[in-house]
């Protein structure tokens, strides 16, 4: 992916609807970094739909978020496949795994698949990709902020959105919290970038 | 010689009353309105009738008037204040409504300290559907649902309003009276006066109790009915005030003729008698 | 213009209704509408409104009807439990002809039931939101949008007609955020609504010792009066049914399966209908009704008159068909019935096959009418 074509706002959507699922477990950001994405395609001018799971689904258990992105007005925003999966961990892979629409895309974080994500077998043309997300977030940042890693990653796969899309929408809703949180935020984003930069390099 | 003038107050509308002879409830109404006329409140107020025989206060009054379904007037009431938080409101329910089916509406307006004024006729039984067992029905009262008489261990306890309420922090005044003989007619007017006082000064909710007649349901005479508030509901009901945050002033009536003094001859019990009485009834069993 | 903004549909409902003017909200917690307290509590105090939490919800509909005496625009909200609670107050509140609004962000049921979407109180809303003769107007938003839009439009309809307004909508439209516009701002002070509305000349704003004492009342004794002013009531309600039945139809001018269904669902079926529309097989209309009471029977009626096949899916067990049904009976168009109910909602495929299915057995027998339970067929 060419840094040029990173940079440029862009609303390229690889297909229309492009259908998110975003799965995990209460404590991952979950319903966060899908509203993260509604707001950049909302700066972006696109369609959306955000739908969270609601509900004691949300304290400890398990959580996921469909977000649907589209140049014209959304028609459903309950999904049956999705063509992105970002997921972050191995229960929430178990169970909504097979969501993934045939062409899919998922990225995820490593521990989602113990035996490593060349074990899985996928439906066709679908692509995984799988970061040490969580670890490095906790090791480098010292914060649980492997969600913010994977959106990082996700900007190097797919020109949906820039890393300064996503900070200016951060920036909407951390800054009055703290600037140091924004920090923290916009580190976790471009070390993402730089994991699945390396990533990359190293498949091709 | 001197001519005494009496009249209609202003806040009473030219309308007969529908009550039973000897019922209390005209009394009470009247006094309201003399107090309302001397507070110039009447323009001002928006009075919330409530289910039972006091329903159609609404046709009396001459101030605007709702009524609320039966038990909620404390709720309505809240809902009138905080859309008009410049008008007065006041409502008039009776130990059914307010005790038994709108037990929750009263203690929730109460611990809000919502700045109304409460006026809660006490008469022991449920007067419009014939003369059944009220929350404040006495142990041992023969009514419709209690053939042979109260049974607590069937039936329960009566409930003390004025005692519950005041262990509260939200109300502002909670007093209790007997409209049962001609001598307790200014006590009464004066307690009325000073709940509804409360609320012009905005200290919040104000709760006057008023242990009243029923002779049709209580199947006696006018005159049989006052006695038996006299000799068995102050008993069990201690007239006083059990709340005063515009004076800080708790007491239990004594100015009391001997016309009034309970049958058994036992003394009045003071304020801190009734907070042990009270303590005392919460930790049976 | 006003920009885009992305807001839950709970929380753009609450933020219209007080541009609308919506000045005393009271509330009690239950999911999935929670937002709409807990959006009510912290802005109505800066728009010089109340919010008060109720002890119960039954407390927080008379809270509603006490305000709603005086003129001013007050709401309350909750879900299919909590408004079972409030249709004491709904009676009432219908009885002495005073406008109001109270949303249903419908979860499943009966009982305390679960939290997931349903449109299982589709017959309390439009027969019996309480007892007695009366009705209630019920708007059926189906995107964030509509929550905001509708709730300007219910006060404006309540006020109209003196009448409360339900909206009713469901988990997925409280819970989802969309882009939306807001609506303009309505200024309105808690003192003064009725005063600056000369025509609330019913509303009880303290007589200032100016003119007779008003009376809010639903008791009269005299079964004579008591049938003359629900009389009265019901002519009222035909005028509402002839002027303000609401609804949307996207579709061919002839479509093959017509259907119908409202909310959220509708939005699945679009979805699926846009499928359909890719491959070779029945086309398909979506009907959509705005207002569930007045029910838009007679534009339902124009439309199936040109369809081969009605097909009806709900959240609800044939609650919303029996209104489709009596609304296009003198067609005999067969009718099939698509329910979901415990929570569940169709994803798009299941929808999609339910058009295929619904079309193969209109090709087998032009009269059958068949009921899929879910995945069950019966």
């Amino acid at each position: 992916m060419s840094k040029d074509l990173m940079s440029q706002p862009s609303t390229l959507l690889p297909c229309d609807p492009y259908r998110i699922f975003i799965c995990g477990s209460g404590g991952d950001g979950v319903l966060f970094t899908g509203k993260l994405l509604a707001q950049a395609a909302l700066r972006a001018g696109l369609e959306l739909s955000w739908l969270p799971s609601y509900g004691p689904e949300m304290r400890g258990g398990t959580a996921n978020c469909s977000v649907v992105l589209s140049r014209q007005v959304v028609a459903s925003p309950i999904i049956d496949q999705a063509d992105l999966m970002l997921i972050f961990n191995q229960a929430a892979w178990l169970k909504y795994g097979a969501r993934l629409a045939p062409g899919g895309l998922i990225l995820a974080d490593q521990s989602a698949f113990p035996d490593g994500p060349g074990a899985v077998k996928l439906k066709a043309d679908a692509q995984i990709h799988a970061l040490a997300a969580k670890q490095e977030a906790a090791a480098r940042l010292g914060r649980n902020l492997g969600n913010m890693l994977l959106l990082g990653a996700l900007t190097e796969l797919l020109p949906l959105f820039s890393i300064a899309d996503l900070l200016q929408c951060l920036q909407h809703s951390l800054a009055a919290k703290s600037p140091e949180l924004l920090e923290l935020n916009e580190q976790a984003l471009s070390l993402g970038q730089r994991l699945m930069a390396r990533e990359l390099r190293g498949q091709f | 010689m001197a001519t005494v003038k009496y009249e209609r107050p202003e806040a009473l509308l030219d309308v007969p009353f529908h009550y039973c002879p000897g019922c209390t409830h005209g009394i009470t109404h009247r006094l309201i309105a003399e107090c309302l006329d001397e507070l110039l409140m009447t323009g001002q107020t928006i009075a919330v009738a409530s289910v039972g025989c006091s329903v159609m206060a609404y046709d009396y009054f001459a101030c605007d008037v709702v009524q609320a379904p039966h038990g909620r007037a404390p709720a309505v009431a809240t809902g009138i204040r905080r859309a008009r938080p410049d008008r007065f409101v006041f409502t008039y329910q009776g130990d059914g409504d307010l005790a038994a089916i709108g037990t929750a509406e009263i203690i929730h307006a109460a611990t809000r300290g919502e700045n109304i004024t409460v006026f809660f006729i006490n008469n022991a039984i449920y007067g419009m559907t014939g003369g059944q067992m009220a929350p404040t029905t006495l142990e041992g009262q023969v009514t419709q649902t209690t053939p042979w008489g109260r049974d607590p261990a069937v039936a329960g306890n009566p409930i003390k309003v004025c005692e519950l309420l005041a262990t509260l922090d939200g109300p502002a005044f909670i007093a209790r009276v007997a409209v049962d003989h001609a001598n307790q007619i200014r006590q009464v007017k004066a307690t009325i006066k000073k709940a509804l006082q409360c609320q012009l000064e905005r200290r919040g909710f104000a709760l006057v109790e008023l242990l009243s007649t029923c002779p049709t349901n209580w199947k006696m005479s006018p005159a049989e009915a006052m006695r038996w508030v006299q000799e068995h509901m102050r008993q069990q009901y201690p007239v006083g005030v059990f709340v005063d945050h515009l004076s800080e002033n708790r007491h239990i009536f004594q100015d009391r003729s001997a016309g009034d003094q309970p049958a058994s001859g036992q003394p009045l019990p003071d304020a801190a008698d009734l907070t042990a009485k009270a303590a005392v009834y919460t930790t049976k069993e | 213009m006003e920009e885009r903004v992305l807001m839950k549909g709970n929380e753009a409902l609450a933020e219209a209704a007080i541009r609308a003017g919506c000045r005393c909200y009271f509330g009690y917690p239950i999911t999935p509408q929670t937002e709409i307290a807990a959006y009510m509590a912290r802005y109505m105090p800066k728009a010089g409104g109340s919010f008060v939490q109720a002890e119960s919800e039954v407390a927080a509909a008379n809270m509603v009807l006490g305000a709603a005496a005086t003129g001013t625009l007050a709401m309350t909200s909750s879900s299919s439990p909590g408004i079972s609670l409030k249709s004491e107050a709904l009676s009432y509140i219908a009885a002495s002809d005073l406008p109001a609004l109270i949303v249903n962000v419908m979860r499943a049921g009966p009982g305390l039931g679960g939290i997931q979407p349903s449109q299982g109180d589709y017959w309390q809303a439009t027969r019996a939101a309480g007892h007695g003769d009366f009705h209630q107007l019920v708007l059926a938003p189906a995107s964030v949008q509509e929550m905001a839009d509708f709730a300007a439009l219910a006060f404006s309809l309540a006020f109209r007609w003196r009448m409360p307004a339900m909206i009713l909508a469901d988990g997925t439209l409280g819970q989802m955020m969309e882009p939306l516009r807001l609506p303009a701002r309505q200024t309105s002070n808690l003192s003064d609504h009725a005063s600056q509305h000369p025509e609330l000349n019913w509303a009880l704003t303290g007589t200032e010792n100016q003119r007779p004492h008003r009376i809010v009342n639903s008791l009269v004794l005299n079964p004579a009066a008591l049938e003359a002013s629900v009389f009265d009531r019901f002519a009222r309600y035909r005028q509402v049914q002839e002027q303000e039945a609401r609804w949307t139809y996207e579709g061919p001018e002839n479509p093959d399966i017509l259907v119908v269904c409202y909310g959220s669902v509708s939005r699945i079926y679009k979805q699926a209908i846009q499928a359909a529309d890719r491959e070779p097989g029945p086309r398909a209309g979506l009907f959509r009704p705005q207002t569930l009471w007045p029910f838009p029977s007679a534009a339902l009626a124009a439309k199936a008159e040109r369809c081969k096949k009605i097909l009806v899916p709900e959240l609800s067990m044939g609650q919303f068909c029996d209104d489709v049904r009596l609304a296009t009976a003198k067609l005999q168009k067969p009718v099939a019935l698509a329910c979901r109910a415990g929570g569940q909602v169709p994803a798009p495929g299941e929808a999609l096959q339910r058009l295929r299915q619904t079309w193969a057995c209109w090709i087998q027998d032009h009269e059958q009418e068949e009921v899929y339970y879910g995945d069950r067929q019966i």
